[in-house]
């Protein structure tokens, strides 16, 4: 088949003009007429260079998709502070819970009657800024969900209430005193037990003393430092003892500014007799490097039993106190600070961990707790260092109590080449104690609630406006199971659960 | 005996009330109405009405025209038809235009006759036959009821009925001596033990396959619409109906489904390419059903929550969803977009289905 | 820093006045910042002058330590030069 076009059609084709035309290429650089050679090897080198010669070397040879991803978010982040502030709020009310009528507030009368068993009592309102200057509250507890904070009056809260109550009771001077180390599975309500006793410390105007987390002082979030030149293997944390200072302080205030300094401090020459113990804790919290001995002084003016001489006129009867502990597994192991050789320390030698875990030992001569009170160290089952030495030591401290003799064959002893850490056993092996009016230590182990307070617990839920089921005994039962045999974190899993469609 | 109009009569009477909607339809009348005067039931009904014989007589005859019939029976036979042709204004014989009374009718005046009436009659007046594609059955129906079917057998009936029901599970639950529970809730079920929204909210706040992360913000946001004032509604903006609004807080999960479910569109458009020619998009409008509808509304809140400041995800949420109840949010106007784009769009609801109709027929 | 007992997460505004003298009284003896800087300029100031090999790759570019030039040779272009700033 021949061309539809002849050549003399093509001659006659008029020459595209100029701009049409693409611009003459690049590649060949114009130069001087004189200097041809050179820019035509590089134009010959140029053509070669543009052709595929495989892959290059050390150079991947799959072709590099790039990847769509999601549009960055754009959004700054909140301000330093804010997210920590938000973590750790805690809110007591939720103002649209309905008022539950007829809810009676803890006191002294409520705290022991035993006809409130199971129910819920508020706490009142006053108290709520005294509980949360001692850090009662956790984030992880379900306050914010009700009207206004309350707690289930159980077993053990009741039992604890009358030993309150008897304490209170008996003559200053000649007050007994209460060591226990309280255990239990998670959301048992351990800590809201000590909650609770604090609660009641404050009913009875007792000094409350509380270190709501033992981890604090052992991950290495506060300063440290040696004690003094003579000791340099103790420890002190002078920021976490001012912290300890100041909340004791805030929630004591009423209780120590009525009490005196009546004691001779060598140590802190600034001390006046006659100040009260307010101001005395305040000197520690305002300057922190004083803090170990402010607290040292305070300690003492607080297990005071009677004046130094010539100081009689400042001294008062002291009240008993109440020294709560929780999380108190942290204390068992070694720290995450470091000796200057670069030795990880253990928690027994920071002295701070050390005056609290002394206190669980009988006193020598005097009781530990002179002026009476109760030691209350609970455990903690989320997030805790599994000890095999610190749960011998339990096991050991309940077996004293009951009676067993150390050297018998019941009492628990470690398995053998175990290694458990020497350290925890003895810190934990407190004897019967030789003032007849000190507690001995003893481990409480929290259950579960009994059907009747789960089902007191779940009303308090209903009445709340939270729970919309028409409780029966039945149906409490099953909730009871259903929490593992009423372990009251898991029943307020349930009560806070809604059935939407039935 | 009340002169009455028979039922078959009428529908040839009034031929568009019963004419079929659709082809289909129609297909299926036609096949069916043929086969139905040899075959079914009714065609032998409809064959012996014309007689006013006892049902007796009729199984009787019935037995003879399936033997040779006698040739006097046979010619009176004739006779009887002829004459019946002759009253009906010369149309072409056909049962169905037979004034007559049916054999039902019959039965349902004589109890004796019920008694005795066959098998295939009685299953009958038990239950009305549904089998016609065409609907009579609501009449026959309303005539059965209306029949003199006495309360007091009814009453019978209804006795038996239970009777053997209960006879029926004593057989089936052997030993047990109290009832079985009614029913056990469906949240009582440990998959489903939240609220379908819950799991559905759960699911999609779930970033990098961590549930249990996405739980914990959904509690986080619960606990905030618990303990959050209760919403102001913009009148403009109203949820749907439900509780009272200072009521939803403290039913966290109502108020969330009822969010929810207030904002999700009703459709979505779908972009169909090649409808319209020129790789230009074709939007038609699809209905959605009820989780799809959730999950286009949940989505659009998670997206126009990135937007606030507050520093958790939860929070975030939280607050997009209580201004979502007052109005306030964003998500609105995208669900008012979706709708009037749909709204707009619905012209090209059947394209899809047409232009493959077109390129059917092209081929 | 367990030397000066600092916890992991201590910041500057949070260490004790003795800490900080400490810290002072350690780095004071210790050549840093400047003069250190100064010190390695002077040393490879002494190589060039020396005329070593080492002094001469120093000058080159060209990576000083017997590593190979085909590829990565980043650093000592960016970084060797005949007057070497640090």
């Amino acid at each position: 088949m021949t061309s539809a076009f002849c050549s003399g059609c093509l001659t006659q084709l008029r020459q595209t003009p100029r701009a049409i035309l693409p611009p003459p290429s690049t590649a060949v650089p114009r130069t001087a007429a004189f200097h041809t050679s050179a820019p035509l090897q590089k134009v010959v080198q140029k053509a070669k260079a543009s052709g595929y010669e495989g892959p290059r070397y050390r150079v991947g040879a799959n072709v590099k998709i790039k990847k769509k991803g999601r549009p960055q978010e754009k959004s700054r982040p909140p301000p330093p502070g804010e997210r920590k502030a938000l973590r750790k709020r805690i809110v007591l009310s939720n103002p649209n819970a309905l008022e539950v009528e007829g809810m009676q507030e803890l006191n002294g009368e409520t705290m022991v009657d035993s006809r409130l068993r199971g129910s819920v009592l508020a706490l009142p309102v006053p108290m709520i800024d005294q509980l949360r200057a001692v850090q009662a509250f956790k984030t992880s507890q379900g306050w914010s969900i009700f009207r206004r904070p309350g707690t289930v009056s159980r077993r053990e809260t009741l039992e604890m209430g009358r030993l309150f109550d008897q304490i209170s009771n008996e003559s200053a001077g000649d007050r007994s005193s209460l060591k226990r180390i309280i255990t239990g599975q998670r959301k048992a309500g351990k800590s809201v037990h000590l909650l609770q006793a604090m609660a009641m410390g404050f009913t009875k105007e007792w000094i409350v003393v509380s270190v709501p987390d033992a981890r604090d002082l052992v991950v290495g979030t506060t300063s440290y430092a040696p004690l003094s030149e003579a000791q340099p293997n103790l420890y002190v944390q002078n920021a976490a003892t001012a912290e300890l200072l100041s909340r004791t302080a805030t929630a004591n205030k009423k209780v120590l500014s009525n009490l005196l300094v009546s004691q001779e401090h060598a140590a802190l020459p600034t001390v006046k007799p006659g100040m009260t113990l307010e101001d005395l804790a305040k000197f520690g919290i305002q300057d922190q490097a004083n803090a170990w001995p402010v607290f040292q002084a305070l300690w003492a003016e607080l297990t005071a039993t009677s004046a130094t001489p010539g100081l009689e006129k400042h001294f008062t009867p002291r009240p008993p106190t109440l020294v709560t502990v929780d999380a108190v597994g942290y204390w068992m192991q070694n720290t995450a600070y470091h000796s200057i050789k670069h030795e990880p320390i253990h928690a027994h030698d920071f002295v701070f961990v050390r005056h609290f875990l002394d206190l669980l030992k009988p006193g020598k001569g005097k009781s530990a707790l002179p002026n009476g009170g109760a030691l209350l160290y609970a455990t903690s089952s989320s997030n805790n260092p599994s000890i095999y030495a610190f749960d011998v030591a339990l096991k050991q401290a309940a077996a004293r109590h009951a009676g067993v003799n150390p050297s018998s064959s019941e009492f628990p002893l470690p398995e053998p080449y175990s290694k458990p850490d020497t350290r925890v056993l003895e810190a934990l092996n407190s004897p019967k104690p030789t003032v007849s009016k000190e507690g001995m230590l003893n481990v409480q182990e929290l259950g579960g609630l009994t059907k009747e307070e789960a089902r007191g617990f779940l009303e308090y839920f209903a009445r709340s406006g939270l729970l919309r089921e028409t409780i029966s005994d039945e149906w409490a039962s099953e909730k009871w199971t259903l929490a593992g045999g009423g372990v009251v974190g898991e029943l307020e899993k349930l009560g806070r659960r809604l059935r939407v469609a039935a | 005996m009340p002169p009455r109009l028979n039922l078959f009569a009428a529908r040839s009477a009034v031929p568009v009330v019963r004419q079929p909607t659709s082809a289909s339809a129609a297909q299926r009348y036609a096949a069916l109405s043929r086969p139905c005067q040899r075959s079914s039931v009714q065609s032998v009904q409809r064959r012996w009405t014309s007689s006013d014989k006892s049902t007796k007589e009729l199984a009787e005859e019935q037995r003879k025209a399936e033997s040779m019939p006698h040739v006097s029976e046979e010619a009176a036979e004739i006779n009887n038809i002829m004459n019946k042709e002759k009253r009906c204004d010369g149309t072409p014989s056909s049962p169905e235009l037979e004034q007559g009374t049916p054999v039902s009718e019959i039965l349902s005046r004589d109890k004796e006759a019920q008694k005795h009436a066959p098998k295939v009659f009685q299953n009958q007046m038990k239950k009305p036959s549904g089998s016609r594609s065409f609907s009579t059955s609501a009449r026959n129906q309303l005539e059965e009821n209306k029949g003199p079917m006495s309360d007091a057998e009814n009453a019978a009936l209804i006795e038996t009925m239970i009777g053997q029901i209960t006879e029926e599970t004593q057989e089936l639950m052997p030993g047990l001596k109290y009832p079985a529970p009614a029913s056990i809730p469906k949240t009582e079920h440990l998959r489903r033990r939240y609220s379908p929204v819950i799991e559905q909210f759960t699911k999609n706040i779930m970033r990098d396959g961590k549930l249990a992360k996405a739980q914990k913000d959904m509690s986080i946001i619960l606990d905030i619409l618990r303990s959050a004032p209760p919403p102001k509604i913009n009148p403009k903006r109203p949820l749907l109906p439900g509780p009272a609004a200072p009521q939803l807080p403290l039913n966290p999960v109502a108020y969330l489904t009822l969010i929810v479910d207030s904002v999700a569109p009703l459709i979505k458009l779908l972009h169909a390419r090649g409808i319209a020619g020129g790789g230009q998009a074709t939007q038609i409008p699809l209905a959605l059903a009820e989780k799809q509808r959730r999950r286009a509304a949940i989505g659009w809140i998670i997206d126009s929550s990135a937007k606030r400041k507050d520093a958790k995800f939860a929070h975030r949420v939280a607050n997009e969803l209580i201004a979502v109840a007052e109005g306030r949010s964003g998500v609105w106007e995208k669900r008012d977009g979706v709708h009037k784009l749909g709204i707009a769009a619905r012209v090209n609801i059947g394209a899809q289905s047409q232009k493959k109709k077109a390129m059917s027929m092209a081929y | 820093m367990s030397r000066f007992h600092i916890h992991d997460t201590c910041k500057v505004g949070d260490l004790a006045n003795k800490q900080v003298l400490d810290l002072t009284a350690v780095l004071s003896d210790m050549k840093i910042e400047n003069d250190l800087r100064r010190q390695v300029l002077d040393n490879i100031k002494r190589l060039k002058e020396t005329g070593t090999y080492r002094g001469r790759r120093h000058a080159l570019g060209l990576p000083v330590r017997g590593q190979r030039t085909r590829n990565n040779n980043k650093i000592p272009i960016r970084l060797n030069r005949i007057d070497r700033r640090l």
